[in-house]
Formats: C-alpha cells, sequence, structure tokens
C-alpha cells in the first residue's frame, strides 16, 4: 500500500497498538469515502508529516502550538512505526484545515473543551460535552 | 435474586493492596494529549456531518479483529492449565502478564476477576470505553455505546440475557467500571468436557466476549462434536 507509506501492517492488515490509531485511521478513511480529499492529497499531506516529524512545531501542528504539546509519553519515539499515527492524526488536522472542515483555533478549543469535561465529570459518570 | 452490582469493588476485596490508585476523586484524569486531539476532531467532524458515526463504526470493526482478542485467551488458557500462574493471575494480573510480553502502553493496571460457581463477572466502563486492549485488541462497538455503559450497571442480568447468557438466580453477578487507571480482564470457568486439553485447545473455547463477562467460554467436548 504505498498510498501509506510505513503503515504497520501484519497479515496485510493494519494493526493497531491503540483505540486512538483505529480512531484516527477510521475518520482518513470516511472522509475519504465521502469524497473530502483523494488519496493523492492524503498521501502527500502523510509524507509531508512523516517528514516534518511529530517535535516540529510547525503549520501542520495545528493543535500541538496551541495545547499542551504532546506529552511526555507520546514524546520519546525513535521508530516511525510507534509514531506512525501521531503523524498520521498531524497529517489529518492539517488537512481538515486545509480543507475548511475546521480550524486550527477551532480544534484547540475542541481539546480543552474535552478535558474540562474530563476533569469536571465524577469519576464513574459517562464523559460529554456540556454545551455543543 | 441476589445481583449485587457494585460498581467500584473495594480495592481489599480483589487483592490489590499495592495499588495506589484513588477510585474517590470527584473527577476524571483525561487522557492523553493526542487521545484527545483524536475526539477533537472526531467530534468536530460528527457534528458537522462530515462524517457518520455509522461510517467510522463499520469501519473500526473491520479492524478490530484484526488485532483481536488472542492475548486475553492465551492468558485465559494458562490460568487454566497452570495453576500457580492462575495463582499469580489473580493476585498480581499487572506484573503476571507484563512476564508473558503484554504491557500496557499507558501504565494503566490490570485486575482479573475470576468466574467461579458463585460468581460472574462483567465488566464496564461507564466513563468513555477504557479496555484492556493490549489483551482484548480494539473495544467492540457496543461496548462503548451508552446503552452498554448504563444498563450493564443498572441491570447486568437483563443485559447478559441479551447476549444469550443465562446466570444461575443463585449466582451474584459483579459488574467492574474500568477506568483510564485500572483495566478488568474476566477469567472466564473453565468449561466441562476439556480434561487433558492441550493450553492451544483451551485456547480456542476462549471469546473476547467471555472475557469482558457478557458471555461464557465456548463449550469442551461434548457439545462441540
Amino acid at each position: 500500500m504505498s498510498l501509506f507509506p510505513d503503515l504497520p501492517i501484519e497479515n496485510n492488515e493494519p494493526v493497531f497498538k491503540e483505540p486512538w490509531e483505529a480512531q484516527a485511521f477510521s475518520l482518513v478513511i470516511a472522509l475519504h469515502e465521502k469524497g473530502v480529499f483523494s488519496w493523492d492529497e492524503w498521501s502527500e499531506a502523510l509524507a509531508k508529516a512523516i517528514h516534518w516529524g511529530p517535535h516540529q512545531a510547525g503549520e501542520n501542528d495545528v493543535v500541538q502550538r496551541v495545547g499542551e504539546g504532546l506529552g511526555g509519553r507520546m514524546g520519546e519515539k525513535g521508530n516511525i512505526g510507534d509514531s506512525y499515527y501521531q503523524h498520521w492524526l498531524a497529517a489529518l488536522e492539517h488537512l481538515a484545515v486545509a480543507k475548511g472542515l475546521s480550524e486550527a483555533d477551532e480544534l484547540a478549543q475542541r481539546v480543552q473543551a474535552w478535558r474540562e469535561a474530563y476533569l469536571a465529570t465524577p469519576h464513574g459518570q459517562p464523559v460529554e460535552l456540556a454545551n455543543n | 435474586m441476589t445481583v449485587s452490582p457494585s460498581r467500584k469493588q473495594p480495592d481489599a476485596e480483589s487483592s490489590l493492596s499495592t495499588m495506589s490508585h484513588e477510585h474517590d476523586h470527584d473527577h476524571t484524569d483525561p487522557p492523553s494529549d493526542i487521545e484527545l486531539r483524536v475526539k477533537a476532531l472526531e467530534s468536530l467532524l460528527l457534528e458537522k456531518g462530515l462524517v457518520k458515526q455509522d461510517a467510522l463504526n463499520a469501519i473500526i470493526e473491520t479492524y478490530e479483529h484484526q488485532v483481536g482478542p488472542k492475548n486475553g485467551a492465551h492468558v485465559v488458557a494458562k490460568a487454566w492449565s497452570d495453576l500457580p500462574f492462575k495463582q499469580a493471575l489473580l493476585e498480581n494480573a499487572t506484573a503476571t502478564v507484563a512476564d508473558l510480553g503484554y504491557v500496557g502502553r499507558q501504565g494503566e493496571h490490570l485486575t482479573v476477576v475470576e468466574n467461579t460457581l458463585d460468581i460472574h463477572n462483567l465488566v464496564v466502563c461507564t466513563l468513555c470505553s477504557c479496555y484492556p486492549w493490549t489483551l482484548l485488541g480494539l473495544p467492540p462497538v457496543w461496548y462503548k455505546s451508552a446503552p452498554y455503559r448504563a444498563r450493564a450497571v443498572s441491570e447486568p442480568r437483563a443485559v447478559l440475557y441479551e447476549f444469550g447468557t443465562v446466570v444461575p438466580e443463585h449466582k451474584d453477578i459483579r459488574v467492574w467500571d474500568s477506568t483510564s487507571e485500572m483495566r478488568y480482564l474476566v477469567l472466564p470457568e473453565r468449561p466441562a468436557g476439556t480434561k487433558g486439553w492441550s493450553e492451544s485447545q483451551l485456547q480456542a473455547l476462549v471469546t473476547r466476549n467471555s472475557m469482558i463477562g457478557v458471555e461464557l467460554a465456548r463449550p469442551g467436548a461434548e457439545e462441540v462434536k
């Protein structure tokens, strides 16, 4: 699958280490199926994100600049297999802004809204965004 | 009826004296920044109608079996065949599964709860979808659904019935609420008719749902033939 350079693959299928990776994967597939972007556009965005790396606070990292940045446990990844979906998400955020689906501010605010929703939710109750 | 859905089992009961996590705080620790970013983007795209929840679920379902519950099945089959291993697993699951190479990437702890003649265990995450995914792969869509999250606590017996699992009246049902710090895995009862089976034979009987506790392990010899 040259569309997804370096995609972690096992038995010809993508493998996910954590659920958020699958969520990010599913968003890209769904947006492509909806015709929001072509695979050419996607693979270009992804290749750029991989090239820039996860630590570069460049224009691709729309949220990272505003939020707290990637947490410590995300920060010490050496090989592409571990950081692949970090790049994937950065590329997706970049494309979402480039395609006018969202704006960097809006994304950053939403990250903060979720963080606050967790902090405001008593343990054991479902976390929901308050007013959207 | 002797249903006793206690959402948060006291730690003392599960031999977790070494665990220091705190269950009483009145907030929920947010997940990692990258998980929040995915949630942010996903919730915005859903609201704007740019993606549909059903479509996302279908994509994830396609892949969730790929990661699959084989690690968990390995742990369960080993516990069925190896008593000292089982005892270690029930006493300190985190360390015991780590010895097999199954280590959570975010330092979360694992507790294994054993189904017995008197007790049936059921796992939920009322909060969101905390799940022992190093052992079970990606959580199924229903596990993340609001009805399951609520009803597993309020009417576990009815939920089990809907999964085709009839728990005898005399059995207590214990419901375990997963958190970002503590994940639970059910050790199902070893099915009858499996005497002398090898670990890999046993492994084939251990389903994902049986390790969440919504079903029993697959039946042994008599029914299989």
